[in-house]
């Protein structure tokens, strides 16, 4: 089917879409996570392309309440591209449900790749408060604004031409963007771009340093000045790789870890061991 | 306390709360926003927005991963805030304050989702017949349950603890508020190691260390670093990779 054919819903429906697709997480749960989500972002196209097929509308809601998640902010990709396939499925008198239902699963973990990269644990995620913090603590009201923008700017983008490419892509995503090799090449600058970053951010924002020094007056050495001059910042790393291999070897629940370290602080900085 | 400003700290819960339900989380649940929120309510818009800078920056990394919240930053930023300001204090004991209760809350929001779990398959029952309107009904149903009862639980903290935080805030000893510092700023370890077990990956890892140094030893400025990166990245995947497909990737991105 070629894309031009595809006129069922307007811009208006698909503005529709994009403006639900913004409390697509209403109804997370942990049975099912963004199940409802998908299928209320959809709904308005759902009783246009079946309005006269009672029984299609019932095999698209038990396929689009199926398990779902991925990142929020672009997930609208994969809500316009099931649309333009439920459409495609109703003109195609119901036969290629399973086809519909295997695009949304298959779509599911190449897109998280991308999304959590740029909006969850890299990219906008950590440029918006850094650069909105810095201005903050100086007072500045601007700070609200740029942390804002910063962010919401590109997850914007994402909702709009995530329903309205998606939509009029459809299948051909695949061949486009899945096949060409773009998801993966997309990927691997995602995951260079998130990694890079959360050092350099948590190198600024991780501090810990000792006070600590033997030898008194004009020759007392400081431990810390020992430290710097072996590699500067080597305790916050020290934390961080000793939170790290806690959660992955460990299995310490985060919240436990952040006792932890409030213990170690407070005990430390009582004693004035550590600053 | 005013009934006033109770009304008002319960409306910026339920902003934060709403943030991740109907808003399709656009970080309004974040210090910067709520602190600078509760500031203002307490008539010190700057003050809340200091704190709401510094609270960005220790809890950097801390939100819901998937299904995983280790602590809920908009009540741990309300009360950290409010008690902070009105008691006077920094900003370590609004993070000393708000992380612990944040913890307390995010184990009602668990609660509430594992209590809504079994309704889930009302879901499937409305699928059956193709009501999706009643599917769009319970969504919402969802989306009233989990993000209103924490809200309330945050300002009934207040409510309970407002009477008792001044002596309690002041009852901390010096040295005990010095390793509260010591803490708070170690504290953003627990989410960039969060950030990094999502991430890993053994290929990747060596460039968290890369860009550990180089902000260690030079201090580039963040976007300087983002945008050198980013094009090192691009370079790489399109240039020095395998060069058959270029050619069409490019002319499909222009599409």
């Amino acid at each position: 089917m070629s894309e031009k054919e595809r006129r069922l819903l307007t811009k208006k429906d698909l503005n529709k879409i994009f403006l639900r697709s913004y409390c697509y997480e209403c109804s997370f749960n942990f049975v099912r996570q963004q199940h409802m989500g998908f299928a209320w972002s959809m709904a308005p196209a759902l009783k246009k392309i079946y309005k006269d097929d009672p029984e299609g509308l019932a095999q698209a809601c038990k396929r689009q309440i199926s398990f779902f998640n991925t990142t929020p902010q672009i997930a609208p990709w994969v809500v316009g591209i099931e649309t333009a396939l439920e459409e495609e499925n109703h003109r195609a008198n119901d036969q290629m449900g399973e086809v519909v239902s295997a695009v949304k699963t298959s779509l599911m973990g190449p897109i998280s790749v991308i999304g959590d990269t740029l909006f969850l644990t890299g990219g906008f995620r950590l440029l918006a408060p850094t650069i909105g913090a810095s201005l903050a603590v100086q007072g500045n009201w601007l700070a609200i604004p740029i942390f804002l923008l910063i962010f919401n700017v590109p997850h914007f983008l994402s909702r709009y031409f995530g329903i309205h490419l998606g939509y009029q892509w459809g299948s051909s995503f695949f061949e486009k963007v899945v096949a060409s090799g773009l998801i993966d090449k997309m990927t691997e600058v995602c995951y260079i771009l998130g990694l890079t970053m959360i050092g350099a951010v948590s190198a600024n924002y991780v501090a810990l340093s000792t006070p600590l020094a033997y030898g008194s007056g004009e020759s007392a050495v400081t431990i810390q000045g020992i430290l710097d001059s072996l590699f500067l910042n080597i305790l916050p790393l020290g934390v961080i790789m000793l939170c790290l291999w806690l959660m992955k070897k460990k299995n310490v629940p985060a919240h436990w870890l952040i006792f932890l370290l409030m213990a170690i602080g407070i005990i430390g900085g009582a004693l004035g061991i550590l600053a | 306390m005013e009934v006033m400003q109770i009304v008002l700290l319960f409306l910026i819960a339920c902003l934060g709360s709403a943030n991740w339900c109907y808003c399709g989380d656009s970080l309004l649940d974040r210090p910067i926003i709520i602190s600078s929120l509760v500031g203002t309510v307490l008539g010190d818009f700057q003050a809340g927005l200091i704190i709401g800078g510094q609270l960005e920056l220790a809890w950097i990394g801390i939100y819901a991963i998937g299904v995983s919240l280790p602590s809920d930053v908009v009540s741990g930023a309300i009360i950290g805030t409010y008690v902070a300001i009105t008691t006077g204090t920094s900003f370590e004991v609004a993070a000393a304050v708000g992380l612990p209760t944040g913890i307390l809350i995010a184990y009602v929001k668990t609660f509430m989702r594992s209590l809504m779990s079994p309704f889930v398959s009302l879901a499937d029952k409305y699928a059956e017949n193709g009501e999706i309107d009643k599917i769009c009904r319970l969504h919402h149903v969802f989306g009233l349950a989990n993000a209103i009862p924490p809200a309330m639980c945050s300002v009934l903290f207040i409510i309970a603890g407002a009477p008792f935080i001044d002596q309690i805030i002041n009852a901390i000893p010096e040295p005990i508020m010095n390793g509260l510092g010591v803490a708070s700023n170690m504290l953003p370890a627990v989410g960039f190691a969060m950030l990094l077990s999502v991430m890993w990956n053994k290929k990747y890892v060596p460039l968290f260390f890369l860009g550990f140094v180089i902000m260690s030893y030079f201090s580039p400025n963040i976007i300087a670093l983002t945008i050198i990166v980013l094009c090192l990245a691009l370079f790489k995947i399109f240039v020095s990779g395998n060069g058959s497909q270029n050619a069409d990737v490019e002319v499909e991105i222009d599409e």
